[in-house]
């Protein structure tokens, strides 16, 4: 899948294109293990311009948690369509990562940190 | 009937004839000596004549049927044979010789000089009549129309001398005789060109043939000799009736002469045709190791033996190229060692180069080419050929030989082709492993299917309190949804639905986890939320980081009539209340297990669900297969439609329930699910 990436002064946005599936998330992880190896340690994933994730992609969020946060870091979300974000409501991941509405949100979060 | 009745009829009716002419002969002598007698037997010329024709056409039928039915022996043989029935002839003749040298006498009796005529007579056509059929079978082979014909003829002017016999001693034929003589000997000597039969022979063979034939004409001779000088040693006449015998003898001389002149030109070129004999036989080698799907160094094997036969090469290996390193690597070498190999290419093999131009490598003189002018080896040029196929490279076939320009374009050729041919043979030797391999995978995925299919309940409890029904499909072979039901006491059920995360194989090991986790803890006095907390741990320690499971987990209380139920980011639960004749969605709930593999775990489980259940209220869980699943517009199922389906249905059985909601699902999407997919109805009575 075509993923982008934006590097801003206090993080790091990376925007998938298209569904997270058991193929795509793959993907996904190495970009953002990519940007952790970096030293980057906050990552903003826009999600959006995803219609749709698989529980194979909601993996990929879990297990790239667990790394963030092992480094002190901050994963934050933002841009989600209403099933995307049902599907990490319904998991209860809303209750783990940061959810924004938009990038605005996201930036102002960072800038005050 | 039967062939050797037919024979055997034959071969008396002959020797009646021989009888009868003995008898003759006999009489002539009788006659000779007392005239009387002549009267008495009333011998007539005529008779004795028909009685010789006679003689003659039985024998040639005779023979001809003997020689047509032995079809399968080789020309050798064949020769071989006529040969041996020669030499009881000659034998015999000079026995008669001998005897007539040591005492003059024994042949002034009349009745023993007619016995050693008519044997005499008996032995010399069997073999020439059986010389004649012999030959028959060579001239037409390979048969033809125009050579049949041809034949035909011939046999025509032989049938037609025997007529011949009858009116041989009447005055004025003897111009017909003697025209008759001369355009049978063209004919023959026509008829006698047709040698290709020789052609077929090898070396070894063509000399033997030629010793054969040899050995045969001499037998021809001494015959020829015996029947001019014999008779008139005897004090007999050389017979005027025998044309036919005649004719027989001229054409086995000139077709054994004709032989053994083809014969003995042929030899040296015989070579060239046996090269091309053994090039067939190699192809056909090369075609059955394609056929019979050999491995990798067999193939090889057959290819280097080959073409080191065609090509006269002194020696030569075969450079397979490493899957893993790219790199070639010396596998099989015929009269040649590693370190002679070494010795050669002191600055690397050429394969590589060979297998990335795919063109064969005519080095004529090592010294004077690049890179392997310091080689210190014998040899002196070598053929590299690429084994390549239309998929797939393999390596290449290294010939050597060690002389200069040591190798003819014909083998150049002849080792491309067979390099091609292994090419494919290999390369079907791989298509036919990989299909094998492909049809145990299968296989295995078959008996996964079956074993995962025995995870799930077979078979849904009875109670007298709750109707149960599931319903469930994988989107492959094996899946990752999970259900079950316990029932630890009389009166407590506890289930479990959940998902695996993914799908396919890795989900479907992680589910037979899961429901192991299931049947310990179920067995346990746990309560929902200590079930919940256990089964997270169990979850963390067993599955790989990233995958995670949702589960619902369901302890219903018959006698309380109670359910009570923690949603772990498995899909809400639907709950029909007949009652108040509406549906409740319990979407509270805590994460997913596997997902916080802390003690922090326990902080997100809020609650637990309290229900109370009435008869003819209708639980309803399922998977994330039927919500999510999605038509052509990409469209999900979702919430309201199961909802719908669910009000629409709350008064039938279970079954009926789960069974409208599974058809539901598949007319939305008009088809089967993508994604595995179970539906559990709980109906309270």
């Amino acid at each position: 899948m075509e993923i982008k990436t934006v590097k801003h002064p206090q993080y790091t946005t990376v925007i998938p294109v298209g569904d997270i599936d058991a193929n795509s998330s793959v993907d996904l992880d190495q970009a953002v293990g990519e940007l952790l190896e970096g030293g980057e340690s906050n990552i903003h994933i826009s999600c959006k311009e995803v219609p749709y994730i698989s529980s194979a992609g909601l993996g990929v969020f879990i297990s790239k948690l667990d790394e963030i946060t092992a480094l002190e870091g901050d994963l934050v979300l933002s841009g989600m369509r209403e099933n995307v974000f049902e599907a990490f409501n319904l998991l209860g991941l809303h209750q783990l990562v940061r959810i924004f509405e938009n990038e605005v949100d996201v930036e102002k979060y960072f800038s005050q940190e | 009937m039967k062939p050797k009745i037919l024979n055997g009829i034959l071969i008396t009716i002959s020797l009646l004839f021989w009888l009868l002419i003995l008898i003759f002969q006999m009489a002539e002598h009788v006659a000779a000596q007392f005239p009387v007698a002549q009267m008495v037997v009333g011998i007539d010329e005529l008779w004795y004549r028909f009685a010789l024709v006679a003689f003659f056409a039985v024998n040639s039928l005779l023979i001809s049927r003997i020689f047509s039915n032995i079809r399968k022996l080789h020309v050798t043989t064949l020769l071989w044979r006529l040969f041996l029935i020669g030499m009881i002839g000659v034998t015999f003749i000079m026995i008669i010789t001998f005897a007539n040298k040591a005492s003059a006498k024994l042949l002034t009796y009349p009745y023993l000089k007619a016995i050693y005529y008519t044997i005499g007579l008996y032995a010399i056509l069997i073999y020439f009549l059986s010389a004649l059929f012999i030959y028959r079978r060579f001239i037409l082979y390979p048969r033809t129309r125009r050579k049949l014909y041809a034949w035909r003829v011939f046999m025509g002017l032989v049938l037609f001398s025997l007529l011949l016999t009858f009116f041989a001693n009447t005055p004025g034929i003897v111009i017909l005789v003697l025209g008759c003589y001369a355009v049978y000997i063209i004919v023959s000597l026509l008829i006698s060109a047709n040698v290709r039969w020789i052609s077929y022979l090898n070396f070894n063979q063509k000399l033997r043939a030629l010793g054969l034939s040899v050995m045969m004409l001499i037998v021809d001779i001494t015959y020829i000799i015996a029947a001019v000088r014999l008779p008139a040693q005897m004090g007999l006449q050389l017979d005027v009736t025998l044309i036919f015998l005649n004719f027989i003898v001229i054409f086995s001389l000139i077709y054994t002469t004709f032989s053994i002149l083809v014969l003995f030109f042929n030899l040296p070129t015989s070579s060239v045709f046996e090269r091309q004999g053994v090039e067939m036989a190699s192809f056909s080698k090369i075609n059955q190791a394609i056929q019979s799907n050999l491995d990798f160094t067999e193939i090889m094997n057959t290819l280097l033996d080959v073409t080191m036969m065609s090509s006269n090469a002194k020696a030569g290996w075969v450079e397979n190229i490493t899957e893993e390193t790219h790199k070639s690597e010396i596998t099989i070498c015929k009269k040649i060692t590693k370190q002679d190999i070494e010795e050669i290419f002191q600055h690397g093999s050429l394969t590589e180069k060979i297998v990335q131009d795919q063109r064969a490598l005519y080095i004529r003189n090592l010294k004077k080419y690049k890179g392997l002018r310091s080689s210190s080896s014998r040899f002196r040029s070598m053929l590299v050929v690429p084994i390549v196929s239309s998929s797939q490279t393999y390596g290449a076939l290294y010939l050597v030989n060690e002389l200069e320009n040591g190798f003819e374009e014909v083998g150049l050729e002849s080792a491309r082709k067979y390099a091609e041919q292994a090419g494919i043979a290999l390369e079907n030797a791989s298509l036919l492993k990989n299909s094998i391999e492909v049809e145990r995978y299968q296989e295995q995925l078959k008996i996964a299917t079956e074993v995962q299919s025995k995870l799930l309940p077979s078979q849904m409890p009875y109670s007298e309190n709750i109707d149960f029904a599931a319903k469930y499909d994988n989107a492959y072979e094996v899946g990752g949804d999970y259900f079950d039901l316990a029932q630890p006491s009389e009166d407590i059920f506890r289930i479990a639905i959940g998902d695996v995360s993914g799908k396919g194989t890795t989900a479907a090991f992680y589910m037979a986890e899961v429901k192991g986790i299931f049947h310990a803890l179920s067995q346990l006095e746990l309560s929902v939320k200590d079930f919940i907390l256990a089964a997270n741990k169990a979850v963390s320690a067993c599955l790989q980081k990233g995958f995670f499971v949702t589960l619902t987990y369901l302890e219903v209380n018959l006698k309380k009539r109670k359910i009570e139920f923690i949603r772990a980011g498995h899909c809400p639960a639907f709950f029909y209340n007949k009652e108040e004749d509406r549906i409740c969605r319990f979407k509270e709930g805590t994460l997913g297990l596997g997902i916080n593999r802390t003690d922090k775990f326990a902080n997100f489980i809020n609650k637990t669900e309290n229900l109370a259940y009435k008869p003819g209220d209708v639980l309803a869980l399922y998977t994330d297969g039927i919500i999510e699943a999605r038509n052509m517009d990409k469209e999900e199922y979702g919430y309201d439609r199961f909802e719908e389906i669910l009000l629409q249905n709350k008064d039938k059985s279970a079954e009926e329930i789960a069974e409208s909601i599974v058809s539901s699902v598949k007319s939305f999407v008009h088809g089967e699910l993508q994604d595995d997919y179970t539906v559990l109805i709980l109906k309270f009575k």
